[in-house]
């Protein structure tokens, strides 16, 4: 099994090496760059620091909204009172596409890294309440019944039986939110700053330096990859039970 | 053990479920509840069991008001956590206790072992049969050292070769571990099986239509002897009547 995903992911990446050589030739003007070209332009002096930067602001980004999100969606799934009141808050402002508040952002929180991470957590916020308040709402009755005859207070029904049985829907939240924070990441990295792989490629357009231009798009994709590579091992380690 | 005295009950949407339901269970007897479909035998259990408030009319377990958590109970389908072992499960009771590891080891390897579930601490419920699934809910409520047991619908999602093999299994523990049980069943063989003393519900609002003493409950020979038959056709037209319906 795990032979077979590795056997596809390295089909899957040859294809799309193919793919790329093909449209670096057919493609004028150099700008799609070939692989070698970027390879030749890769400087680690410059990428690692610039990949280290975007890498902490994704990873604290989606650390504040799973830490802010998860928790308040488990409480609304089973607090229906609650959820009552706040329900039609998020439905009215779910829509709402959040990037359009980065100049609010800059001038509350300053133009610095915070504004930048606020951002980022706000908008995979939504994505992983919504979720997780779905997969709360859908725990069963009779777990919580069967808990509660065996002596288990709102705590122990929260330990022993919510958060494990929301613990997929999280997960896939989360991976669901990398997309979409490298994305966001990219859209925050354009403006106010010198750092980070969204400056980068900026920078290196700017410039009309298209192979480092390549470097910082690599350098996203590998950031965006390894996250969800490390979300996988943890839905593997930690949901062994919805994988049988 | 447990008396029950002009119970009655009605859920917040006007349904009435219990009418004015009176009886009581001695110290190891087992009590079998059967009535018509919807006539509010597992809301009878779960008053008992605390998981519903009392409105009106008294329940009593060893002379004192039940409460919530004191009373282990089998749902209708197990109520196993699928997140966690069969050990997780099994030793949960014992895990919100506190209890040290020690304890639920030296408690949970006989009760393991003579419900024939050693070799499965490690499976998930997913990865076991029914019948399976079922003693790993029964060994979860054995653990606990109860004195008294509610059951609801245990066996009805079994086949019945499953079926009669743990009706005889909890026959068994009954009588070896002189615990009260309380179980509300669908089948008349099984209520005549498992309950030295049976209760047939009206329907809703259930009050009780009969109460049968039924000696040799348990027995593995009861099940084909003549008495059995003679009970479970008791039974029957005792339902049927409740029912409106003729044989």
């Amino acid at each position: 099994m795990k032979r077979q995903r590795y056997l596809t992911g390295f089909l899957a990446s040859l294809i799309l090496l193919g793919i790329w050589i093909l449209m670096s030739l057919k493609v004028k003007g150099g700008i799609i760059p070939s692989p070698l070209d970027v390879i030749e332009s890769f400087n680690l002096g410059t990428f690692a620091p610039n990949f280290l930067v975007s890498l902490a602001r994704v990873v604290i980004s989606l650390g504040v909204a799973i830490l802010t999100a998860a928790p308040l969606g488990l409480f609304l799934g089973q607090n229906p009172k609650w959820d009552k009141w706040i329900a039609p808050m998020i439905f009215l402002t779910y829509p709402i596409p959040k990037i359009v508040f980065l100049p609010i952002f800059f001038i509350l929180l300053g133009i610095g890294d915070i504004s930048k991470v606020a951002l980022i957590a706000l908008v995979v916020f939504y994505q992983i309440l919504v979720t997780t308040r779905d997969g709360s709402r859908s725990v069963k009755k009779p777990f919580i019944d069967a808990l509660v005859t065996l002596g288990g207070s709102t705590v122990d029904i929260y330990r022993h039986v919510v958060v494990p049985a929301c613990l997929p829907a999280i997960l896939t939240s989360l991976r669901i939110s990398i997309g979409t924070s490298v994305a966001i990441l990219f859209f925050v990295e354009s403006f106010a700053t010198r750092s980070g792989l969204g400056n980068l490629i900026l920078d290196a357009w700017g410039m009309a330096d298209y192979p480092m231009m390549f470097v910082g798009i690599i350098g996203m994709s590998v950031l965006g990859i390894s996250l969800y590579e490390v979300v996988e091992i943890l839905e593997r380690r930690l949901c062994k039970w919805a994988q049988l | 053990m447990i008396r029950v005295q002009n119970l009655k009950f009605t859920y917040p949407e006007g349904v009435e479920a219990l009418g004015d339901i009176s009886f009581s269970v001695k110290k190891g007897e087992s009590c079998a509840i059967i009535g018509p479909s919807g006539c509010g035998k597992t809301t009878l259990l779960y008053l008992i069991a605390g998981l519903l408030p009392i409105q009106d009319g008294v329940i009593q377990v060893n002379g004192t008001t039940t409460t919530r958590g004191n009373i282990p109970m089998i749902l209708q389908d197990y109520g196993l956590f699928p997140w966690k072992t069969v050990w997780e499960n099994v030793a949960m009771g014992l895990i919100l206790k506190h209890s040290p590891h020690a304890e639920i080891k030296q408690r949970l390897e006989p009760i393991l072992e003579e419900l024939g579930l050693t070799p499965f601490t490690n499976f998930y419920p997913s990865q076991l049969s029914g019948g399976q699934r079922q003693r790993v809910a029964i060994a979860r409520v054995l653990a606990m050292n109860p004195s008294l047991i509610l059951m609801d619908e245990p066996f009805s999602s079994l086949d019945a070769m499953t079926r009669e093999h743990l009706q005889q299994l909890l026959a068994n523990i009954w009588k070896r571990h002189n615990i009260t049980f309380i179980i509300v069943t669908h089948s008349i063989e099984e209520a005549t099986f498992l309950g030295k003393k049976i209760l047939v519900l009206t329907q809703r609002p259930a009050r009780i239509q009969a109460e049968v003493e039924n000696l040799h409950a348990g027995d593995p020979a009861y099940r084909s002897s003549k008495a059995f038959f003679e009970i479970s056709s008791r039974l029957r037209e005792t339902l049927f009547a409740t029912q409106g319906v003729q044989e």
